[in-house]
């Protein structure tokens, strides 16, 4: 089995620890056997839509979220054919941002995005910046760190990845943190988010092999270490 | 040489009330670290950082950047020393006005008058511009400027901004890091003196991860003949004529060791055999950065060369000590560039154990994912080396390390840190040295708890 991750911008978007949810998606996948590809994908550079199971799209400084957000339009409709094959997405803070509708600055233009989340985002007049913690439908909790200044408002065809237990979220109003719609994962939670959230890693991961291998079992891993952080962290004020 | 400003009636008021608050402070046992004495000497003469520093003959230098800044300053004062300079110097990392402020009234009698040559400020880069406005800063040395200060300002362009304007207000000579692309774009109207890395012995590698940059005209990415640590080596860009500038201040034939580094220190194109007692590619450009400023401030390169030498490491700035007969290294680590450098240094000691202290407190920054941007994957070369993590964030740490390639087995998560010396301190061979990384309020606490075990770090 192979798991095949497209990290995209990896070179231009390498703040705030986003390089740990690649780390840890492809080490929980190491553990179990499976044989990881991770692929840095720049801007400019083509990704096979037919390939990658899994894309991420870190967080970056106002001035590349411009150029990011160029290069992300005219790839939008290669990435919404490997959505629709199946491969998962996940963004965080600016690329969160640009998988929604628009971006729009308090002047300037508006950053047209990809629209692959029916969400968008405003500039806001304070920078959101803590600890977070939410709770999931499913009662299970996700921690992280946020830190971003754009309010992300959810539209109807888009669930919140949680309800805002510490913290800020989408946008600090409705309680809301995150976007999911299908395989398609927004989030304002870096930390970084994966490590310390090993059963959400997890379920992307099944999520993405699923694309070529059908539902699969993951075989169990000690997490001891992981969920004794993701217990700390529950305890951090905002 | 400057003239020198005329103190105000004011002014004096100001040191003597700082004055008696600090030694009131110290009576009471509130410790270091407070300022209050600054505050209320700002209070009673808003100018009187401008007036006091303005009595020395050769003016102010001020040294800011990302990394590196209190080394620099450190092994400036070695070769200050050892040219026979007298200097204020804000020497316990009180880099804000403040603390600058009380530092200065300290190096003042009580009629406030200051008998050094010149200041040597040590300055955060936010707080550059506030200070430009009240003193005269004849240099501004910039280390580097590593992209990690995200919690704090925003973004990398915001500290640039506030650098350039402080050096802009008193037309400061810029005395820069040519191999730095970041520092590069800063103060493009001013006069500049340039120090860099020409050349390394065989075998000697690049440091820490590299880090991409981009090109302060045209916005392209920063191509590369030669990498020698993060962002910074030979560098050009593609998309214009923005290159590396020619260092007037170079070093060639750099060789490292776990403890040392070695090198030909070119001034004025004349040579020096150096050696620096501190490991890494990284303090070898803090003493190309301290060297440029002495050589502009005028010492000779006899002074410079034996002031590297003589230099001792600062408060928890790579600092050996003996605890209980046994070797102790502490190297503060609070960005991912700097945790890098220190497990390369670690890694080169075949003999090490690692103790890692993790705070989130605001001076610690908060937003600890800069763990997963450090390469703590070099330790996976230290076979079967158990690892302590401490502090309030010890449970992110044993995770950062176990995703690094660390079996789990060898990781012991202790979160009280004397609990943590204790134990790995009684488990530590003869032979083997505790390399002690606490980011900077487990430092502070490591300095208490070292001292009730009878021993004391520098700057205490
Ligand atoms: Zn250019």
């Amino acid at each position: 089995m192979e798991f095949r991750i497209a990290h995209l911008y990896a070179h231009f978007l390498n703040i705030y620890g986003d390089r740990g949810n690649i780390i840890t998606l492809s080490q929980r996948a190491k553990w179990r056997g499976i044989e990881v590809k991770v692929d840095a994908i720049d801007i400019g550079q083509d990704a096979d839509p037919d390939y990658y199971d899994f894309y991420f799209i870190g967080g970056g400084q106002d001035k590349q979220q411009i150029v990011i957000a160029e290069d992300l339009v005219k790839r939008a409709s290669t990435l919404k054919t490997a959505v629709a094959g199946g491969a998962v997405v996940l963004t965080v803070c600016g690329g969160y941002q640009l998988l929604g509708h628009y971006y729009r600055p308090h002047e300037g233009p508006e950053l047209k995005g990809i629209s692959l989340l029916d969400a968008y985002t405003v500039a806001g007049n304070r920078r959101m910046i803590g600890n977070v913690v939410i709770k999931r439908d499913d009662d299970t909790t996700l921690v992280g760190f946020e830190n971003h200044s754009g309010k992300t408002f959810l539209g109807k065809d888009v669930q919140p990845l949680g309800k805002i237990v510490v913290g800020n979220g989408n946008n600090g109003e409705d309680k809301s943190e995150g976007a999911c719609q299908g395989t398609v994962y927004g989030t304002y939670l870096h930390g970084s988010l994966l490590p310390k959230n090993p059963a959400f890693a997890d379920h992307l991961l099944i999520q993405a092999l699923a694309r070529r291998y059908g539902a699969i079992k993951l075989a169990t891993l000690d997490d001891a270490l992981e969920l004794q952080a993701h217990k700390r962290a529950l305890t951090l004020p905002a | 040489m400057t003239e020198k400003t005329i103190l105000t009636l004011a002014d004096r008021a100001a040191v003597l009330v700082a004055k008696l608050a600090a030694s009131s402070i110290r009576k009471l046992g509130l410790g270091l670290g407070s300022n209050l004495p600054g505050r209320l000497a700002l209070k009673v003469s808003p100018n009187v950082l401008g007036h006091l520093s303005g009595q020395t003959t050769r003016g102010v230098i001020a040294i800011t950047g990302t990394n590196g800044k209190s080394t620099t300053s450190g092994i400036l004062s070695s070769i200050l020393r050892t040219a026979g300079f007298t200097f204020a110097h804000n020497r316990q990392g009180a880099n804000l006005v403040t603390g600058i402020t009380a530092s200065l009234i300290e190096s003042a009698d009580w009629n406030a008058n200051i008998a050094a040559d010149l200041c040597l400020f040590e300055i955060d880069e936010a707080a550059l511009p506030l200070v430009a406005q009240q003193v005269i800063i004849g240099s501004v040395v910039v280390t580097n400027l590593f992209r990690d200060q995200l919690d704090r300002f925003g973004e990398l362009d915001t500290t640039a901004r506030l650098i350039n304007k402080g050096i802009g207000i008193n037309q400061s000579l810029a005395i820069l890091n040519a191999d730095d692309p970041n520092v590069c774009q800063l103060a493009p109207e001013v006069s500049h003196l340039f120090f860099g890395l020409e050349s390394v012995a065989a075998g000697v590698a690049a440091e820490g991860n590299m880090e991409l940059a981009y090109c302060g005209k045209c916005g392209k990415e920063i191509s590369y003949n030669r990498v020698f640590y993060g962002q910074m080596g030979h560098w050009y860009c593609q998309g214009c004529d923005f290159k590396r500038p020619d260092p007037a201040i170079y070093a060639t034939d750099v060789e490292v060791s776990a403890t040392a580094s070695r090198f030909k220190l070119f001034i004025d194109g004349k040579a020096e055999e150096c050696t620096l007692p501190l490991p890494g590619l990284f303090n070898v450009y803090n003493a190309l950065a301290a060297a440029a400023a002495a050589f502009h401030l005028g010492a000779t390169r006899e002074a410079i060369r034996a002031g590297l030498k003589a230099y001792s490491t600062l408060f928890g700035r790579s600092e050996r000590l003996t605890i209980e007969g046994k070797s102790v290294i502490v190297q503060l680590i609070k960005n991912p560039a700097g945790a890098t450098q220190a497990l390369a240094s670690c890694i080169r000691d075949p003999k090490a154990r690692l103790l890692i202290a993790i705070n989130d407190n605001l001076a610690d920054g908060r937003d600890i994912s800069w763990l997963w941007d450090a390469d703590f994957e070099q330790l996976t070369a230290l076979t079967d080396t158990s690892i302590t993590v401490s502090g309030q964030r010890a449970e992110d740490m044993a995770v950062r390390l176990k995703y690094a390639g660390i079996n789990a087995d060898h990781i012991f998560t202790v979160p009280k840190l004397a609990q943590a010396v204790t134990q790995a301190l009684s488990t530590l061979g003869a032979d083997e040295t505790l390399w002690l990384m606490p980011t900077y309020t487990n430092l502070l606490d490591l300095q208490k708890i070292l001292k009730s075990m009878g021993v004391s770090m520098s700057g205490t």
